[in-house]
């Protein structure tokens, strides 16, 4: 059930609020704990025992770090929780991934495939397993105190906010709002409010625009000229900007919306004028966690260049093959690892070229990126790469792209998304006024335009989800 | 502040359970037009839940119950439209200039060009096969005439706009490849069929006058005038009189579901319909005679619909069928529906009667491979090739045994027994009662080469005789390809009777007395 369907919106999400606010204190988390498990359900039923299963395990295991901490013993616990949760990532995740390879391996040799079962993928698998490796790490590094009650815990894997596509949230930053947490109708607004833009983000720009790069991205190489090419690119860094920064959003208000203050999973990605700054606003929560839970642990830095350059690589190639089970999302970290590993070795040498220079190879770098994330394969990305530099059928030729792939609202959107994301750029070095409390009038018309941006945003995703029939009539 | 925030909390509670609140009340909503029936509620149970199928169907039932939902999706399509001049993503309806609407496949068909436009070999094949089901009915005093049929993007050319247009050369790729390679495949094998493409490009009517600026197909007036030159060639083949007037009284509606309206109907949005300029005069005219009126089968596309419903509005036809793509069988005007199954008793009461079969060549779909044209040609073959008496061969098979099934839905059953050799290869069957030949199907051989079913149309009661009721005399043959056949079988007496029994008794009479129901 994501968050941006008509069933989230008109009856979950109203059925659960009305719920949870009449619920004393007390018993709030147990009013959100079920809601959480019914929202999982819905997607993933079969997996769900699996997940509270692992969640029981962990706070078992993580009471037994906390009990031997320092000793030898808690760091067998340790090891063996993050295999676990590691194995079940591999299984579910990668098998059929890595079966396949293998497969296409020794069909090469002659040899007849495997028997073999693909394996679902439960949703969010891959971010929950990340948070209770973190909450384990925690616990052994003395970062973090063991969950006081199971309940906690398990709200803190299932809290529907987050368990289908993150934030990737750390118990130590949540383990005092999960036990005490205040509720006011202003934090209430600002989660509306929240949530509005969130939806508006995905379901008015980034879908729309979707439109425009599922036209691009189901061309023939044959078709594709260096203006359409550049036009899927461009408009895909908008629509997974919008899609996955507006389900951030989105988890955002619905954690204000029952207390939490959860933080920020993107900053303006697109402002920056590196590939390693890129890093610090995209997926924030991500990031930090492969920072502390995998680039310190391989030695980070601490153990010369040359180590930390490799680290580096490893890192990002490990966090292409996190974000899918295909060679594209590894070659699509590959190529971000490949630019910050340049990076670190140009060191400050790169702050010589001009600014405007360096934010342009910066959003040109993360463009051409984004195909190989896009692509359907690696085919694909080449062939969609290989136009936007006039290698294609086309070569360089100026044709405009073809006005049908280019509906005029998903133009617009595209254009507000573009506009939205690099007008900031100015706005970075200017120094800051102070905020300052906006009029009483301004603050209402605002208030009234997310009410708006609430209301289209729903219309529009109802619309979205009717197919009439073409011969009704007849 | 506070109490603002209370407000605008409960604004957007109010404004997330407003659509369940209506689907629960019942609240009236805006009509969607070309919505499917409601999902039903699904079945509640551990194994529907733990597959998620239950998850699947619940979410398919509240979306289509969304209460509201008529509004919503007014109003978003509106805003798409009159902001961005765009309809929604994936929507079969394009806009065209000043407002023309156009369906996406003739915007399709308008736009083909290379490898998606027909082969030289497949017209010619079309044409001659619709050649030979013309030449053969013609034989038989009943008129088949194909009728092209434009796209809307051919009438309304001018009004497509860019964003719809493939850059091709001009004339179309199309024009040459699909329209005049069948008209001039037609011409070469002297067809008589009617071009409304040429007609309605060339007539001095208003344009929207015979085709609405909202609509899909073309008016009421359109097809009338269409109908008007298939009827002039039905004079021409069967040599009987008939006129065919387009002032009877189908009249232009101001509803909005006229079919001038089919292509705005899919837009579901806020905008007035836009009703032709000039609205033809209603005159109401005595219906011709009965027995001067020719029954009518129309074999094609959405288009027949409006000739199906004024046809019976102007009373000029007798009984009238419609074959819908040949997945459909629509009598009229009782509006019975019924799967097509080619030689079965529906499919020959929709065919076997007619004087006039009216073959529609839509264009954005003609020349498409496998379409119904090809399948109806191919249904409508082994019927129009009769077994020539003087030349029937008559050896190398035989006829021993008769047994009589009996009549089933206005058609009679035999099997016979025998010899019949080669039983992979089709026998053909003809059978004449009282001397008048009867459409005769072999619909099942067995393998080992000695039975052959046979049914046709129940030849009638016959004269009565001393309060008996005589039958009828029919005689049978069959015959495989141009080297085997049996003995004519005969005359032999054939009675009314009920599915399953001969109607005969032990001395061969009909066993009905008259007056009785067989």
């Amino acid at each position: 059930m994501p968050f941006s369907s008509l069933l989230f919106i008109h009856l979950f999400l109203p059925v659960f609020l009305v719920a949870y606010w009449v619920t004393p204190k007390l018993a709030k988390n147990y009013v959100a704990i079920a809601a959480s498990l019914v929202f999982y359900a819905w997607g993933a039923p079969r997996f769900l025992p699996v997940v509270v299963g692992l969640g029981v395990i962990d706070y078992a295991i993580s009471h037994q770090i906390a009990r031997w901490r320092g000793q030898r013993r808690a760091k067998a616990l340790l090891a063996a929780g993050v295999t676990m949760h590691l194995s079940v990532l591999v299984y579910f995740k990668y098998s059929n991934f890595f079966v396949g390879e293998l497969d296409a391996l020794i069909a090469h040799f002659g040899m007849s495939p495997f028997t073999w079962n693909k394996v679902v993928l439960p949703i969010g698998v891959s971010f929950i397993t990340f948070e209770e490796i973190s909450y384990l790490c925690d616990v052994y590094r003395g970062d973090a105190q063991p969950a006081r009650r199971l309940s906690q815990y398990v709200l803190f894997l299932t809290l529907f906010p987050h368990s289908i596509a993150g934030p990737i949230f750390r118990w130590k930053d949540l383990e005092a709002q999960l036990a005490e947490r205040t509720q006011s109708w202003q934090l209430a607004r600002e989660g509306f409010e929240r949530f509005a833009m969130g939806l508006a983000k995905k379901v008015l720009v980034a879908d729309s625009v979707g439109v425009i790069v599922d036209g691009v991205f189901g061309l023939a190489p044959a078709q594709l000229t260096p203006g359409v090419a550049w036009l899927g690119a461009i408009g895909y860094a908008i629509q997974i900007y919008f899609d996955f920064s507006g389900y951030s959003d989105m988890a955002i208000g619905l954690g204000k919306l029952i207390g939490f203050r959860f933080k920020e999973n993107f900053n303006r990605p697109y402002i920056s004028a590196s590939i390693t700054e890129f890093w610090t606003r995209w997926h924030i929560s991500l990031s930090s966690w492969l920072r502390d839970y995998l680039y310190i642990p391989l030695g980070g830095n601490r153990k010369g260049r040359n180590r930390a350059l490799v680290n580096l690589l490893i890192v990002f190639t490990l966090s292409g093959l996190w974000h899918g089970a295909a060679w594209t999302f590894v070659m699509w970290g590959i190529f971000h690892g490949a630019f910050v590993t340049v990076e670190r070795l140009l060191g400050d040498r790169r702050d010589r070229m001009p600014l405007a220079l360096q934010h342009a190879m910066t959003l040109a770098i993360v463009t051409i990126g984004w195909v190989f994330f896009r692509a359907g394969s690696f085919g694909q990305a080449c062939d969609v790469i290989a136009a936007m530099f006039g290698a294609g059928a086309h070569g360089l030729e100026p044709m405009p792209p073809r006005a049908e792939l280019m509906p005029n609202f998903a133009l617009a959107a595209l254009a507000i998304g573009l506009a939205i994301v690099l007008v900031p750029i100015a706005a970075k070095y200017r120094t800051a006024r102070p905020s300052t409390e906006p009029r009483l009038p301004i603050a209402l018309a605002a208030r009234l335009g997310y009410v708006a941006l609430f209301m289209v945003s729903a219309i529009h995703l109802t619309n979205m989800r009717f197919t009439p029939l073409i011969y009704f009539k007849f | 502040m506070r109490a603002v925030d209370r407000i605008t909390v409960c604004l957007y509670v109010a404004l997330a359970v407003l659509p369940l609140v209506a689907l629960k009340a019942g609240w009236r909503d805006h009509e969607i037009y070309g919505r499917l029936p409601p999902a039903a509620y699904p079945e509640r149970s551990f194994d529907a839940i733990r597959s998620e199928e239950f998850q699947a169907a619940y979410t398919a039932w509240f979306e289509s119950r969304l209460g509201f939902k008529g509004y919503s999706i007014a109003t978003d399509n509106a805003l798409l439209y009159h902001l961005f001049r765009d309809t929604k993503p994936g929507s079969a309806v394009k806009l065209g200039l000043d407002g023309v609407l156009f369906n996406d496949e003739d915007t399709a068909y308008y736009n083909k060009y290379g490898r998606d436009l027909p082969d030289p070999y497949r017209v010619w094949l079309l044409a001659d096969r619709i050649a030979e089901a013309q030449r053969k009915l013609a034989a038989q005093h009943r008129a088949f005439v194909p009728v092209i049929i434009p796209a809307k993007t051919t009438i309304y050319r001018n009004e497509i706009a860019p964003a719809w247009k493939r850059h091709l050369s001009s004339p179309r790729p199309v024009d040459g490849a699909v329209y005049a390679a069948m008209k001039r495949a037609l011409d070469d094998r002297h067809v008589r069929y009617v071009d409304v493409r040429d007609m309605f490009l060339h007539s001095q009517e208003p344009r929207d006058l015979l085709w609405a600026q909202d609509a899909r197909h073309w008016t009421s007036y359109g097809a009338c005038i269409a109908m008007q030159q298939a009827a002039a060639i039905y004079v021409e083949i069967s040599g009987k009189p008939f006129r065919y007037d387009c002032t009877f009284k189908r009249r232009w509606e101001p509803t909005a579901r006229h079919d001038d309206f089919d292509l705005w109907r899919l837009l579901n949005m806020w905008r007035p319909p836009k009703p032709p300029n000039k609205i033809v005069p209603v005159l109401t005219r005595p219906a011709p005679a009965s027995d001067t009126r020719p029954n009518l089968l129309l074999v094609g596309t959405s288009f027949c619909w409006t000739w199906l419903r004024d046809a019976s509005a102007s009373g000029a036809f007798g009984t009238m069928h419609m074959d819908y793509y040949n997945k459909l069988l629509v009598s009229w005007p009782d509006d019975v529906h019924t799967a097509v199954n080619a030689h079965d008793a529906a499919w020959h009461a929709a065919f076997d009667n007619k004087d006039l079969i009216v073959l529609d060549l839509f264009e954005s779909y003609l020349l498409a491979p496998n379409t119904y044209v090809d399948e109806v040609l191919a249904d409508l073959a082994p019927e129009l090739d009769p077994i020539d008496e003087a030349t029937a061969p008559t050896t190398g098979a035989a006829i021993r045994e008769v047994h009589d099934l009996g009549v089933t839905n206005g058609e009679h059953y035999m099997e016979l027994y025998g010899d019949f050799p080669e039983p992979t290869t089709p026998y053909q069957a003809a059978v004449t009662c009282d001397g008048v030949r009867k459409n005769a199907t072999v619909y099942y051989q067995n393998p080992d080469a000695s039975q052959l079913n046979v049914r046709f149309a129940d030849p009638g009661l016959g004269a009565c005789h001393d309060g008996r009721l005589d039958g009828v005399q029919c005689t049978i043959r069959v015959v495989q390809g141009t080297t085997r056949g049996a003995p004519l079988l005969g005359p032999r007496r054939v009675c009314p009777a009920p599915q399953g029994q001969s109607g005969l008794d032990g001395d061969g009479r009909c066993t009905h007395t008259c007056g009785s129901s067989p």
